[in-house]
């Protein structure tokens, strides 16, 4: 977006008596399914305009336009400050101010979004096709296959009353391949997935295509003669990926500040021990430690600049993750978490790259130190609760005995209380991944997130089966 | 405000373009919201909405080649038809491609209530601030963490080359809480309401309705203790049984995921794949009902639709293109599913689950001690049927005795417990104003307590 935008939110603001944002948002999102050789779908879908929000007698109000033209920017400012207005005698506790910020300022360059917008899209459908492709010749019993390619070019422009004044782009692509397997009737799936904020380089540095490919493959014909796991508490190794979704689900959702408000686990406990002392855990709009996490975002919907919390220092909870409302009534700064999805969503708090930090172990040490337990990698999905209280799907668990790998199980999960699995860490690897970065936090609106930290040793209760077919 | 017959002339020129810029086939879905809402944040009104948007999805074919191409903003027109047809010259030839002839549509009465337009933003607050007092007058433990108030009105058209034109006007009013009871400091599990009617008049009621149901769960899931680990009889909630049951059913029943060789009952329609106790319909078509409409994603009529009869898998739900692969004769079912901004899919839009015809009472007591499963948090696999995760709120019940549990996980196999349901319960619950369940006694039920 021109710096042409950039002064048309200016002379749109002003006059404006109290504080204001404007947010003008061009989003285009590129996508490519292919399953069985077919293109089931190629769509280019270009949404954009301004989202206005104000503070008005101490309560938001929010209206959006489409249209990038000051009369109808200034048109939806109007709207925004009646809504506020309107709802402001029923509102009990009113905003009475905005934590200062480092507000952002400028034009920031982002020549790798560039890059990856020019390739064409012939070029980009090819992949897909001989990604699904080569999948369904990895095995004969592979039964279907299909790959899919997404990219989200977001061009952002805020301008704020109260100094913001920033242009930026963010470019962040994702591949995902996925694999049916058969064998005497019974079927099993697997899938690999990446997702990053950066180029193609990015895309496929830490996760190269052929090894995806060849691993969904893999998975998905082991996972034929695999068996379930007995259930009950166990002893685990957690991937990062599983450790990026406990991270943002199971603790990430309890810490930011309107959970915390409304009565999560984690209210009142800053300065308490809430993990073992080997757990530090922060939330950064960076790329903290690997390059391309998917959650990267320099500035956020406030216009404030992004800047890394930490959450737990050395297992104590030592913050929480903030807007500027919520920041000012907390008396800290904030943290640069608010986001928004499209330019008609207003900011939530959000989190963006939420990470354990890295520990002294190895891998292999740690597999030694388990008599009887599980290595789990791949999450398919997950949610948790304002408890803390967790439940992980895993796409492969591999038992351990006498501290060896040994064989595959399917259809495993975990559940647990997060701040007490917390506790239970008695080991952290040195080895660090990002490994969320395909997926997307849903919390009224989605966001692009990522996750991710060392392998850690822990307990969590596996679900299984009971009975006879246990 | 941009009304139906506008809605039409937009896709005339939409298609017009197409086929000047050399689309063989061209149609495009239109819709305009106007509405406003209030949203709640932490037992209060954090922020008041007015909003309005344009979405329109340009789908063409050239040379049997889908391309597919979306924008916001009118004056785009050109560059998405251009889009869509740049897509279309990179993708692969597929003799399915192509569009629907234009069907009779007979349009749903009660869609549309004027009076849901005329409501403010100042209207919706008191609305708003009626929902929060309710919460608070039946009891002060559960909190809000979020949740609206809001009022819609949508107008919405498809028009295609080969003669689709059809537009409709909908109003609704919605209301939704999420949050959590608190005693002493300790927080219980989130608990989820929500209620949808089509008509303003709905509004005191919906609130209510949604007030009552948010604390009724809330405080059920207080103190959990432990349960207890067994293999047998689950008691699901009607809640439960449309996000675990019915939902991996029609996923598993759709005729996509049956033409990509997913589906565990890709080869079974006209056999006995659940228990005698379920039917299951699709009403799209209920006079005034939330979640109705006149016609699908591409113009085609909707109609009432049996899914499941006494156990019977009894129809597969088509939209053209699946139709056409599918070889059927008859076309579209009127399943195209999805708004202007996506690719036409398959799917449901009211599901229907036929109550019991009593007995349920007695089955519940006749199987002890059980786990009740007011909510699932976990993971399904509709190709092979497994499914494991988390009950949520949940309860140990013996009888109409129960006292909420936590850290239990179930798991099993969902083609068994489509066949392994033992009773269905008289009473049924409207979920989110669209889907109407029952609750379920299942047998083979893995449960593990920690």
């Amino acid at each position: 977006m021109s710096d042409d935008i950039r002064t048309l939110l200016r002379e749109a603001l002003d006059g404006h008596d109290g504080h204001a944002e404007l947010r003008a948002v061009q989003k285009t999102t590129r996508s490519i399914s292919v399953e069985e050789g077919k293109v089931e779908a190629a769509a280019v879908k270009r949404k954009g305009g301004v989202g206005v929000r104000v503070l008005e007698n101490g309560t938001w109000g929010f209206s959006s336009t489409s249209l990038l033209e000051a009369a109808a920017i200034r048109r939806a400012l109007n709207e925004a400050v009646e809504a506020a207005r309107e709802s402001a005698s029923m509102r009990a506790r009113t905003v009475s101010a905005l934590a200062p910020a480092d507000l952002a300022v400028g034009s920031i360059p982002n020549p790798e979004a560039e890059r990856v917008a020019a390739i064409p899209m012939e070029e980009k459908v090819a992949l897909v096709l001989e990604s699904e492709r080569s999948l369904r010749d990895e095995s004969r019993s592979i039964r279907s296959a299909a790959s899919a390619y997404t990219e989200i070019d977001e061009s952002k422009v805020i301008v704020t009353t109260d100094g913001a004044d920033v242009a930026f782009r963010v470019l962040r692509p994702e591949f995902r391949v996925q694999a049916v397997a058969e064998k005497n009737g019974q079927l099993a799936v697997a899938f690999q997935a990446v997702g990053v904020t950066g180029d193609w380089n990015c895309l496929f540095h830490e996760h190269p295509r052929s090894r995806m490919i060849a691993e969904a493959g893999k998975t998905a014909v082991d996972l034929l003669d695999a068996k379930s796991p007995d259930g009950g508490r166990k002893t685990v190794i957690l991937a990062p990926s599983i450790v990026g979704l406990l991270v943002h689900e199971a603790i990430g959702h309890t810490v930011e500040a309107d959970f915390v408000q409304a009565g999560s686990v984690a209210q009142g406990k800053i300065g308490q021990r809430v993990a073992s002392d080997l757990v530090t855990l922060c939330d950064s709009g960076a790329s903290e430690f690997l390059m391309g996490a998917g959650g990267t975002l320099p500035v956020d919907d406030e216009g404030v600049v992004c800047r890394r919390a930490t959450i737990i220092r050395d297992g104590i909870l030592e913050g929480y993750l903030h807007n500027r409302e919520s920041a000012a009534k907390f008396e800290v700064a904030p943290t640069g978490n608010a986001r928004a999805w499209n330019h008609s969503d207003q900011p939530l708090i959000r989190m963006r790259n939420t990470y354990l930090c890295p520990g002294e172990s190895t891998l292999e040490e740690m597999i030694a130190g388990v008599e009887d337990g599980y290595l789990l990698d791949g999450p398919r999905n997950g949610q948790a609760d304002a408890t803390g209280e967790f439940m992980f799907a895993v796409q492969t668990a591999r038992r351990i005995r006498h501290g060896r790998l040994e064989e595959l199980v399917r259809g495993a999960t975990i559940s647990g209380v997060a701040f007490e699995v917390m506790q239970t860490v008695d080991a952290i690897s040195r080895e660090f991944h990002w490994d969320l970065g395909s997926g997307y936090c849903g919390k009224g609106q989605p966001a692009k997130v990522d996750a991710g930290g060392p392998y850690v040793r822990c307990q969590v209760l596996l679900g299984g089966l009971q009975g006879e077919d246990a | 405000m941009k009304n139906p017959e506008e809605l039409l002339r937009l896709g005339d020129e939409a298609v017009e373009a197409a086929r000047r810029a050399g689309a063989d086939e061209a149609e495009v879905a239109v819709t305009f919201a106007k509405g406003a809402s209030v949203d709640f944040e932490n037992n209060d009104i954090a922020v008041a909405i007015s909003d309005e948007e344009l979405a329109y999805g340009v789908r063409v074919f050239k040379n049997g080649r889908l391309g597919f191409a979306t924008a916001n903003d009118a004056a785009h027109l050109s560059q998405t038809v251009a889009d869509a047809l740049a897509l279309a010259s990179t993708s692969l030839p597929d003799p399915n491609n192509g569009l629907p002839s234009p069907r009779p549509v007979d349009f749903v009465e009660g869609l549309d209530d004027e009076k849901v337009g005329e409501l403010t933003v100042g209207s919706l607050t008191r609305h708003a601030g009626e929902l929060l007092e309710t919460v608070r007058r039946l009891d002060s433990r559960p909190s809000i963490d979020s949740g609206s108030v809001g009022a819609i009105v949508v107008s919405r058209a498809v028009v295609s080359t080969v003669g689709v034109r059809v537009a409709e006007r909908t109003s609704r009013v919605t209301t939704s809480l999420f949050g959590m009871a608190v005693e002493d400091g300790r927080p219980g599990s989130f608990v989820v309401q929500a209620t949808g009617s089509r008509s303003a008049d709905h509004f005191h009621r919906d609130i209510e309705s949604c007030a009552e149901g948010f604390v009724a769960k809330a405080l059920g899931a207080l103190n959990p203790g432990k349960g207890r680990s067994y293999r047998g009889v689950v008691l699901f909630s009607p809640q439960a049984v449309h996000s675990l049951l019915v939902s991996n059913f029609v996923t598993m029943i759709s005729s996509p995921f049956i033409r990509k060789g997913r589906s565990p009952l890709g080869e079974k329609l006209g056999s006995i794949v659940a228990s005698p106790l379920l039917t299951l319909t699709d009403r799209p078509d209920e006079r005034g009902a939330y979640g109705a409409s006149s016609f699908d994603r591409e113009g085609q009529p909707r109609r009432v639709f049996t899914i499941l009869d006494k156990g019977r898998f009894a129809a597969i739900p088509y939209n053209h293109y699946e139709a056409r692969a599918a070889g059927q004769p008859e076309g579209s079912t009127g399943h195209a599913q999805g708004g202007a901004e996506s690719l036409p899919g398959v799917g449901f839009s009211r599901l229907d689950l036929s109550p019991g015809a009593g007995g349920f009472d007695d089955a519940l007591d006749a199987a002890g001690e059980i786990i009740e499963v007011t909510r699932f948090s976990g993971s399904t696999n509709a190709v092979t049927g497994e499914f494991s995760g988390v009950v949520k709120a949940g309860f140990l019940r013996k009888g109409t005795e129960r006292r909420p549990v936590t850290e239990v996980l179930i798991a099993g196999n969902l083609l068994d417990a489509y066949q392994s349901v033992l009773a269905v319960s008289e009473d049924r619950e409207r979920l989110f104003g669209l889907h109407t369940m029952p609750a379920l006694l299942v047998d083979g039920v893995s449960v593990t307590a920690g």
